[in-house]
């Protein structure tokens, strides 16, 4: 069995009186140690696929497995333990504490789960070793996504979900995060997937999904991923 | 068109936030409402209060103004001074004060008034007006229908001249009544009795005897608005003018009176004269009378001494008398034992002997005749021997004479040969012997011779014969050989027999003789008891008499005892009288002296001129309605500035929310007016609404829950007036309204200013920053999540402010409403537990000199007693009048009243100074070092020092020392009150009801009791402390759920992320609520500080007249303010509880703000 298995997912949202079929028949799976790349348009249900997988969003039908766990039977407060314990989350505007430095966000989440990470150890693996006293406001985007990532790492967990983890930061800034979360799924033999709309970040990909319309169109596995320093967009 | 349509898209836009917002905009609203409505309700209160005042006054025509001068009114005066220009209405009134007392139960005083026409008029609660000028209505606050038809007796212990001025001893209460005179509950003082106020009689004129008027009443032309300087300074002017009219009034009044009273001293005089004389001669008359009653009474005594003497005398007679009887009736009674028992004895003997006598005789009898028997046939036998035997016998008999004879014969014969022999020989001697004896001799012995020869013979023949008589015997003895056992045997039997017949013989004289002994000897006891009888009749007849002289003794003692008894007393009752009628007339004389002395003094008519600023209902209605006035002016300002907060909140938030919108509608070229009109619309309507809200409740609800509770203490017939007050409303509209727009106003014009673009771009989160707790080393051991939450407190500064304000009030006013209660209910413990300590309060019908206290102590070892005198007193300073219970007393007041001001005691005053509670010296504004005057019903004046200030809730009192009476009144206090301490464990009532049958005593109190009556008064206050509890609690309910409502939607995305990280449920509710807890617990403690503050200030404005409130919180009134609103804290957090489990994580985190 794959680490993470998709099986018909889908999903409705009730809005008042409309229905809106956000996800069906999303079917796919990824390995363990696979750089994952979920790539599809704006409204895609790449979100939402990703909110499912990260235990943050119920499922109407269909089945999701990760590590051979269930992940769509699970209660609410299976789901809050599965969240703690298994999945890591980037997302796309930080969200980090303003009120915490960037050793204490790290620290908000590692204190929680049963097998962190150091904190200051993550912080320095992501490269901010000289900046954990500073608070949110006092670094830059690219810095905040770097606490943001190593707030997700601190946990330890199976599979690290990045919601568009560079929508919010430039060019440069955003070859930086992805470069760091390529390396550092190799390093550490972390499942990591990326939602982007930017095709070009295929390349850099274990497994490139595209969803399109709500569905999963197709699942390609790239047997030569690009460095990110190679790839231009 | 496109304006129209701007405005709608607005106005749509407006409704769609309301909706959406619906939480936040009614939180605007119900602070508005809360803060408008106690504002408007309770400055309304006081508006309405006043008007009911001024509706009653004007209804009932009360007095503007009042004069009185010592002398009283004519009805001419009255004419007079309504003749004043700017007098309305004129009347004259009688006002006395009298004890009265109603068919049962102790005398007390009342004022009795006439029925006025125009002036001051009453209004009749229940029954009907009198008709008859012996009937009266009465007091309709203190008494019942239930006393309609019954009858008030005019007391005999008051004074005369008030018994004079009343035409009947008796009214009949027809009717209740309520007058302008006494708008609350408080009677006042007099100068009798107690020294307060029942209630009060209105009687008809004509049931007054007094000829003159005690005051006139005035109103004034023209309406003024009670409480207003205008209507001071009318009822000032006129007061002037009314002073020089009323002065000539007067003066001619004391004129008539003047002449009045030297006629009456004329001839009370006379009669002090005539009483003199009488006097003296009764005197001398009953003295004569006494003496001769003495005389007689020793007489008599003499007499009955020398009775007694001659009884005592009698006595021993008749006992040895008695002695004696008793001595021989035991005598005769032994003879007549004795004389049984001999009878017994000798029968039983004599009956014996007979029966003895009887056997023998029956025995022997037979045995004789058969020995008889015998005999006579041996008799037959012997009886020819025995002829023979006694021949012989006879014949020997004879011999043996004739021997005898010759015997003798010889003898003689012999002797006289031997005489003759011996003279012969005895002649031969001499001699020879005569012849003739010789011859003689011869012949002698010749006869010798024959005698010799027929001696033999005889002897022979006798021989002879008793051979024959031997032979005869012998034959005889053995004819009669068994004859001498026979006749042994009958000599036996018939000794025996004769033995027997002399036995019965004996016996027989025997009987006889014993039988006329008994008799005799029976005779003699008659005899004797007879006389024994006699005699004891005789003692027994001197006996009763002399007990018949003993009792007449007795009689005639207590005669002269009984004598003397009425002699003593009639002397005592004599000299009582003289002593009486000597008092009487010395009272005469002083009685002349004083007339005289007032005569004298009739130089002058005091005038007095009161405005209506002296009645005390009056006075401490305005000073009640104040304390709503005084809640009113603290509790709007605090909630307006919390409304202000609320309203910035919200606005903030909401403008940060929709940030995005104004720039995207700013960018589509929508003017800053046109954007902003929509928050100013959305706090503007919220403002308003909750204004109309307030306004709606505040306007009925606050005035009639708290003319309610006032209704308890003031009793008009008049309905409250509900009333709004135009300019509070204005100003409520002006002033939330406005502040709220300006504050949203104030919030929009940041956002406003900036440039479109940069709206559009989220909003930097507010800047984290260490705080200067982290340098602390206590920070390193917080735990992380408290960290996070202190450092979170201190990040919003706009929230932490409003947690303190709103929290804290919150707190503050739960401080300040339980605190009142503490204040306000507590006061009547804490004064009976600290302040008067004595147990009853004593009034005597008279003054109590030094004698008759000592009397009174030691009747009453038990308890500890303190004389004063106690009364009522107007006290003046500084244009101010209050009413006082006045204490004056010769000795230190401690044990029975604590003088202290705090931990301070306060020293008794010494002459020329005076105490003034706390209450009365801070409402009059009067400090230590003042001087004060004091002035009495009676219209005495002292001018006195306040010397201290002293603690003392219930009522207000001046305390004096007595040398200040004497100093300045030149006469001694008449000291009618006791205060009395009980002894430990004694029962009050039992104590009360003993004390108040002691001499003298006319009226009791236990201040058990009076601290139950106005402890029933406190609970009017209840209803404020109500409303205040019920507005801090809405208060801190409105503003936690607004806090925490913005607190959780300002920071919805750190929520969703710590939710993401996978914080359970409580960990996600501990991260948010822990310093919103924290900030409550802070506020808290900030509340309970500056709710003292608040309380204190509160109560600077609460004033009743009657009770002076401490500024006292209890610390259970903090911890309970402190839990509950920890408690409300926790209950909005657990209502957000569910808030935080519905955030959508994907959802918050989705959107960008």
């Amino acid at each position: 069995m794959a680490f993470v298995e998709f099986d018909n997912v889908g999903k409705t949202y009730h809005m008042g009186e409309v229905e809106i079929n956000a996800l069906h028949d999303a079917t796919f799976t990824v390995e363990k140690g696979e750089l994952v790349v979920i790539v599809g348009p704006s409204g895609a249900g790449k979100t939402t696929l990703l909110n499912i997988l990260g235990g943050m969003d119920s499922l109407s039908s269909g089945q999701v497995f990760l590590d051979g766990r269930e992940i769509s039977s699970l209660s609410r407060k299976q789901l809050t333990q599965y969240r703690r314990e298994d999945v890591g989350f980037v997302f796309q505007f930080y969200n980090l504490v303003g009120n915490l430095t960037a050793l204490e966000n790290v620290e908000l989440a590692n204190q929680i789960c049963s097998n962190p990470l150091d904190a200051a150890t993550v912080l320095r693996d992501v490269g901010l070793g000289q900046r954990l006293r500073n608070f949110p406001s006092q670094l830059s985007g690219g810095e905040q996504q770097r606490v943001a990532i190593a707030r997700a790492l601190a946990k330890n967990p199976k599979l690290l979900l990045c919601d568009e983890p560079t929508g919010a930061l430039d060019y440069m800034t955003g070859k930086a995060i992805l470069s760091l979360l390529q390396e550092t799924g190799r390093r550490t033999g972390m499942t990591v997937i990326i939602i982007t709309h930017n095709a070009a970040l295929t390349d850099m990909a274990d497994r490139v999904i595209r969803v399109k319309n709500g569905t999963v169109v197709s699942v390609e596995v790239n047997p030569n991923p690009r460095s990110i320093a190679e790839i231009e967009w | 068109m496109v304006m129209r349509r701007r405005k709608n898209m607005i106005a749509r836009n407006l409704m769609q936030t309301i909706r959406r917002s619906l939480g936040r905009y009614i939180a605007i609203m119900a602070i508005v409402a809360l803060g408008a409505g106690l504002f408007c309700g309770l400055r309304v209160t006081k508006v309405d209060m006043i008007a009911t005042v001024q509706k009653y006054t004007d209804r009932q025509n009360m007095f503007d103004l009042q004069v009185m001068n010592s002398y009283g009114w004519t009805p001419e005066s009255v004419e007079v001074l309504s003749g004043v220009p700017g007098i309305a209405d004129a009347e004259g009134s009688i006002s006395i004060d009298a004890l009265m007392h109603f068919d049962e139960g102790d005398a007390s005083p009342f004022k009795l008034i006439s029925i006025p026409k125009k002036v001051n008029q009453v209004s009749l609660k229940a029954g009907r007006m009198p008709e008859a000028d012996n009937e009266c209505v009465i007091d309709g606050y203190f008494f019942g229908r239930n006393l309609i038809g019954q009858q008030i007796h005019v007391s005999r212990e008051n004074a005369s001249g008030t018994l004079d001025n009343l035409a009947y001893d008796s009214y009949t209460i027809v009717g209740l009544v309520n007058t302008p005179l006494y708008l609350n509950m408080q009677r006042g003082s007099t100068t009798i009795g107690s020294g307060s106020l029942s209630g009060f009689l209105y009687v008809p004129r004509d049931g007054f005897s007094l000829e003159f008027f005690t005051e006139i009443n005035l109103t004034l032309v023209g309406d003024y608005a009670v409480y207003s300087e205008e209507y001071n300074d009318a009822m000032d002017e006129m007061g002037k003018t009314l002073e020089s009219v009323a002065q000539v009034e007067a003066d001619k009044r004391l004129e008539v009176v003047r002449t009045e009273a030297e006629e009456e001293y004329a001839k009370g005089r006379q009669e002090y004269l005539d009483g003199m004389a009488e006097y003296r001669k009764e005197r001398a008359d009953a003295l004569q009378e006494l003496a001769q009653a003495e005389k007689d009474l020793i007489e008599g005594e003499k007499t009955l001494e020398e009775s007694r003497l001659q009884i005592e005398e009698a006595w021993p007679l008749i006992e040895s008398g008695q002695a004696a009887i008793d001595a021989g009736w035991a005598e005769l009674t032994a003879g007549e034992k004795e004389l049984e028992q001999a009878k017994k004895d000798a029968y039983a003997q004599m009956d014996a002997a007979q029966a003895e006598l009887d056997a023998g005789y029956a025995e022997a009898a037979p045995q004789l005749e058969s020995v008889n028997a015998q005999l006579a046939q041996i008799g037959q036998v012997l009886s020819p021997i025995d002829s023979g035997i006694a021949e012989l016998r006879g014949e020997i008999a004879q011999i043996d004479l004739d021997l005898g004879e010759l015997a003798l014969t010889i003898a003689g014969l012999d002797a006289s040969i031997k005489a003759t022999e011996d003279t012969i020989r005895f002649l031969e001697l001499f001699g020879t012997a005569p012849q003739e004896l010789v011859d003689k001799l011869a012949q002698l012995q010749s006869e010798r011779a024959e005698a010799s020869s027929r001696w033999e013979y005889l002897t022979t023949a006798r021989l002879a014969k008793t051979a024959r008589l031997t032979a005869l015997e012998t034959e005889r003895a053995q004819a009669a050989l068994e004859l001498p056992e026979l006749l042994i045997t009958k000599a036996a039997l018939d000794y025996a027999m004769e033995q027997i017949q002399d036995g019965y013989a004996q016996l027989e004289a025997g009987r006889a003789e014993a039988e006329a002994q008994f008799s005799a000897a029976e005779e003699e006891l008659r005899a004797g008891r007879q006389e024994l009888t006699q005699a004891q009749a005789t003692l027994d007849a001197n006996r009763f008499d002399l007990e018949e002289g003993e009792k007449e003794l007795e009689r005639g003692e207590k005669e002269i005892a009984d004598g003397w008894e009425k002699y003593y007393s009639g002397k005592a009752e004599a000299e009582e009288e003289f002593a009486k009628a000597e008092a009487e007339l010395a009272d005469g004389r002083q009685e002349l002296a004083d007339a005289r002395e007032l005569i004298e003094g009739m130089d002058h008519a005091e005038l007095y001129v009161l405005s209506r600023n002296t009645n005390l209902g009056y006075v401490v209605f305005e000073g009640d309605s104040n304390i709503v006035a005084g809640v009113a002016k603290i509790f709007p300002v605090f909630f307006l500035a919390v409304a202000a907060l609320v309203c910035v909140t919200t606005m903030t938030r909401m403008i940060d929310e929709e940030r995005t919108q104004i720039g995207t509608l700013k960018a589509l070229g929508y003017g800053p007016g046109a954007i902003m009109s929509k928050y100013m619309g959305y706090s503007g309507t919220a403002s308003l609404a909750g204004c109309l809200l307030g306004l709606a409740l505040g306007l009925t609800f606050f005035p009639v829950v708290i003319w309610y509770a006032y209704g308890i203490m003031y009793d008009f017939s008049s309905q409250l007036t509900l009333s709004y007050d135009p300019f509070s409303i204005v100003f409520i509209f002006l002033s939330y309204t406005g502040l709220i727009e300006v504050v949203t106003w104030y919030c929009c014009r940041r956002a406003l200013a900036e440039v479109p673009a940069e709206l559009i771009r989220p909003k930097p989160p507010v800047v984290g920053k260490q705080i200067f707790l982290e340098k602390l080393p206590v920070w390193k051991r917080l735990s992380f999540l408290n960290k996070v939450a202190i450092r979170n407190i201190f990040r919003y500064r706009q929230r932490l402010a409003m947690m303190m304000l709103g929290i804290g009030g919150c707190t503050a006013l739960l401080v300040t409403g339980f605190g009142l209660k503490d204040s306000v209910s507590d006061i009547v413990s804490y004064q009976f537990e600290t302040v008067t300590l004595y147990d009853i309060g004593l009034t005597f019908n008279d003054h109590q000199d030094q004698e008759a206290q000592d009397a009174f102590r030691e009747d009453h070892p038990d308890q500890k007693v303190l004389f004063c005198y106690q009364g009522g007193i107007d006290v003046e300073f500084d244009d101010k009048v209050k009413n006082v219970y006045f204490i004056a007393a010769d000795q230190n007041l401690r044990g029975f009243i604590d003088l202290h001001l705090g931990d301070k005691q306060v020293a008794m005053p010494r002459k020329g100074e005076a105490l003034i509670s706390i209450g009365a010296a801070t409402s009059m504004g009067i400090d230590v070092g003042d001087t004060v005057t004091l002035r009495n019903a009676d219209l005495e004046e002292l001018e006195v020092r306040v010397s201290g200030i002293y603690d003392n809730n219930v009522y207000n009192y001046a305390i004096v020392h007595c040398d200040t009476i004497r100093d300045q009144w030149g006469r001694e206090p008449e000291i009618q009150s006791a205060f009395v301490v009980a002894g430990e464990g004694q029962n009050l009532q039992e104590l009360g009801h003993q004390l108040s049958g002691a001499d003298g005593v006319i009226s009791m109190s236990i201040n058990q009791d009076l601290a139950e009556t106005v402890g029933g008064m406190m609970d009017a206050l209840d209803a404020i402390i109500l409303v205040v509890v019920g507005c801090a609690g809405a208060l801190a309910g409105i503003v936690l759920y607004n806090l925490t409502n913005i607190n959780i939607q300002e920071r919805i995305r750190e929520i969703a992320t710590i939710k993401v990280l996978g914080f359970n449920a409580a960990e996600t509710a501990s991260y948010v609520f822990k310093e919103n807890l924290t900030l409550t617990v802070i506020g808290t403690l900030v509340g309970l500080i500056g709710g003292k503050g608040l309380h204190a200030l509160v109560m600077s404005y609460v004033r009743i007249d009657m009770v002076w409130f401490a500024n006292r919180v209890n610390p259970q009134s903090y911890v309970l303010s402190a839990v509950l609103t920890i408690l409300a804290a926790v209950i909005v957090d657990f209502i957000m509880y569910f808030r935080l489990e519905k955030i959508n994580m994907a959802e918050a985190l989705k959107s960008v703000e």
